[in-house]
């Protein structure tokens, strides 16, 4: 069931004129997706030309990914909530920050506190990161996502420092 | 009858896995309680958490926070099951 | 013995005296509401962590998991990512049954919120009769499926039970009767006064806020925003079904409940559909334990709006990491700008009206903006509240 991707490589040839080397790598593995990867510091100029050029004004979620020595931070947008564009950048662990972009997509708000919550980044400009999902005695510091622990690990060290009756 | 407060219940059902934060309260909820109390444990994750045993914020089940007369399992258990279970313990009750 | 039937309060436990993180903290002047600030993690898990350490297979036990109300929605997303990543696609047949449980789940999911919508304003006699009424299709779920709550109907591959023809009579006369009461259900939510009194004009959600807010399910759609994930990006059958995407131009909390009421109509016609056009054919296709390195977005519409997964395989028999985003957190910024300007006594229908899939709703703090004065509350004490200052106001 073969047709033809005009839309989603339409996509792909505008973030690319837009953003030129600043996109890493681009493909559409089927109908309405689009994964599109970009130097990190081009997020908000990629973010903004979603919103002003293309119309986009949907994102569903962010999701973030310990990949070892670096996070990888995918914003999953919708463009008129059919077609699926997952803009992906990769940050370094020991520089763990990356423009937040709460002003030009308003709905990002919770979905930047929560991959702070769980991974540690740092959205700079993000009005309010504090705690959202994580329960309130969770010990300060200790990302559950990161690969460096186990569910296990993460439920003695809750139980330890948690610590009540 | 459904109570509004520990002070005033014989009876304390518990449904659902048992979080940090649910532990803390669960216990106090327990302490208020006047005797003589009982406990039914609705539910697979509140008999032993298993459904959620890799989930680093749920612990085991009701019985490793305070002692559980009734077990009820099930995800969920049926409403007749949760009847019958009620029942049993009605019936451990008269025995006395 | 005569025990009746036993009536499940799905509202939390009493817990006096303890020091507790609310969930919402208001900001307020006199009683008008300034600011909201959310906060949830009663109910944190850690599922996504948990899911790295499990099999494919055993994660769609997790998945169901995840809600008790939308466990289909979420098996039929996290089943379609596998398979995409697999390369392969359910059959015919398991799609179209996949719409049924879908819609069926959607049918239950609405009318046990209509219902606790009618207990928020205090209105327990219907309250009681769509609670009873949502027995039905409970009934049919558990004829189709063995169960009233998890389903376990979707596996990798397709779905694990067929609805042979037999079944459909039965399914069919549920739904007639659904159908009736639901109508009933309208009518009495568009001439009774006490319900247009707490919902017309309350919980106002501008369509421009509801799509920079990026609100999702019937919450958008009753701001008039027709976009629906069934009709946008369709997966399993929905491309063939015909349907209508219901919209409301009201903007308020009475626009969801007709939103809603009208989407279990749809749901049921679609019901229909399907049964009359069950593709005959295998029910699943057998699919590999090792799923082959990759990555997949995967979109449904949950009863409460648009559910997304991700997913990153690593070419083992576990995930390298899945994502799971719920209805209900994109409806929390668009709920937070509806409640500015309200009454603290509208809090409870507002904040039911987005329909939340969340447990945590039982405490709430609310500050005085002058004094900075601080009081917490617990949501049954402000529903007790709100129907008193109602019958004043």
């Amino acid at each position: 069931m073969k047709r033809q991707m005009s839309i989603e490589n339409e996509i792909i040839d505008k973030l690319k004129e837009a953003l030129r080397e600043k996109v890493l790598e681009a493909s559409s593995p089927r109908f309405r997706r689009v994964f599109v990867k970009i130097k990190n510091d081009a997020l908000r100029e990629a973010v903004a030309f979603l919103t002003d050029k293309l119309g986009v004004k949907h994102i569903s979620t962010i999701t973030g990914i310990d990949s070892g020595e670096e996070i990888e931070l995918i914003y999953h947008f919708a463009l008129q909530g059919a077609i699926s564009i997952s803009l992906r950048t990769i940050i370094p662990k020991n520089s763990l920050t990356i423009p937040s972009i709460v002003d030009l997509v308003p709905g990002a708000i919770l979905y930047e506190r929560e991959v702070h919550d769980m991974l540690g980044v740092i959205f700079e400009g993000h009005p309010d990161l504090s705690r959202l999902i994580l329960p309130e005695d969770w010990p300060e510091g200790l990302y559950p996502l990161r690969k460096e622990y186990s569910p296990e690990e993460l439920r003695k060290m809750v139980a330890e420092s948690g610590g009540e009756a | 009858m459904l109570e509004g407060s520990p002070r005033h219940a014989d009876i304390l059902a518990v449904t659902g896995p048992i979080t940090q934060q649910v532990k803390k309260r669960l216990l106090r909820i327990y302490e208020q309680m006047p005797e003589p109390k009982y406990v039914i444990a609705i539910g697979s994750c509140a008999c032993s958490g298993a459904p959620f045993k890799d989930c680093y914020n749920v612990h085991s089940g009701v019985d490793a926070v305070i002692p559980v007369d009734v077990y009820v399992p099930g995800c969920p258990p049926k409403p007749e099951a949760i009847i019958d279970g009620i029942a049993k313990l009605l019936k451990k009750l008269e025995k006395g | 013995m005569g025990y009746g039937s036993i009536v499940r309060v799905p509202f939390g436990p009493q817990h006096p005296a303890l020091k507790e993180p609310e969930h919402f903290t208001f900001e307020v002047e006199g009683d008008i509401i300034v600011d909201v600030k959310p906060r949830l993690g009663y109910n944190h898990r850690g599922i996504e962590k948990a899911m790295e350490v499990r099999t494919y297979i055993q994660n769609i036990y997790l998945a169901e998991r995840i809600c008790g109300i939308c466990s289909d929605a979420h098996t039929t997303c996290y089943c379609q990512a596998i398979e995409e990543l697999l390369g392969v696609e359910a059959p015919p047949r398991a799609n179209y049954i996949r719409v049924i449980i879908a819609e069926l789940e959607r049918i239950h999911s609405h009318l046990l919120w209509v219902g606790i919508a009618a207990h928020e304003i205090g209105f327990d006699t219907l309250f009681m009769h769509i609670w009873r009424d949502r027995e039905t299709v409970m009934d049919i779920l558990e004829f189709v499926s063995g169960n009233r709550v998890h389903y376990a109907m979707n596996t990798i591959g397709g779905v694990r039970r067929d609805i042979p023809s037999d079944m459909a009579p039965k399914i069919r006369k549920g739904l007639n009767f659904l159908e009736k009461r639901i109508k009933e259900l309208i009518k009495t939510v568009q001439v009774d006064p006490t319900i247009r009194e707490r919902t017309v004009n309350v919980g106002i959600l501008k369509p421009k806020d509801a799509v920079e807010l990026c609100d999702v399910g019937p919450t958008l759609r009753a701001s008039g925003i027709k976009n629906d994930v069934r009709r946008d990006d369709p997966y399993a059958a929905y491309g063939e079904v015909p349907f209508n995407v219901i919209t409301n131009d009201g903007c308020d909390v009475y626009a969801r409940i007709i939103v809603r009421c009208q989407e279990m109509l749809e749901s049921i016609n679609m019901i229909r559909y399907a049964l009359d056009n069950l593709p005959s054919g295998m029910t699943r296709v057998r699919v590999p334990m090792v799923v082959p390195a990759g990555e997949v977005v995967s979109r449904v519409e949950a009863p409460r709006g648009e559910l997304i997964h991700y997913a990153k395989s690593n070419g083992t028999s576990k995930p390298e990491r899945y994502k799971v985003r719920s209805p209900t957190l994109a409806n929390i910024p668009a709920l937070c700008k509806m409640l500015l300007g309200q009454h603290v006594a509208d809090i409870p229908i507002v904040l039911a009206g987005i329909d939340p899939c969340f447990a945590c709703m039982d405490r709430i703090a609310i500050i005085n903006s002058k004094t900075q004065e601080k009081k917490t509350i617990s949501f049954e004490e402000l529903r007790r509240y709100a129907q008193k200052w109602r019958k004043i106001h």
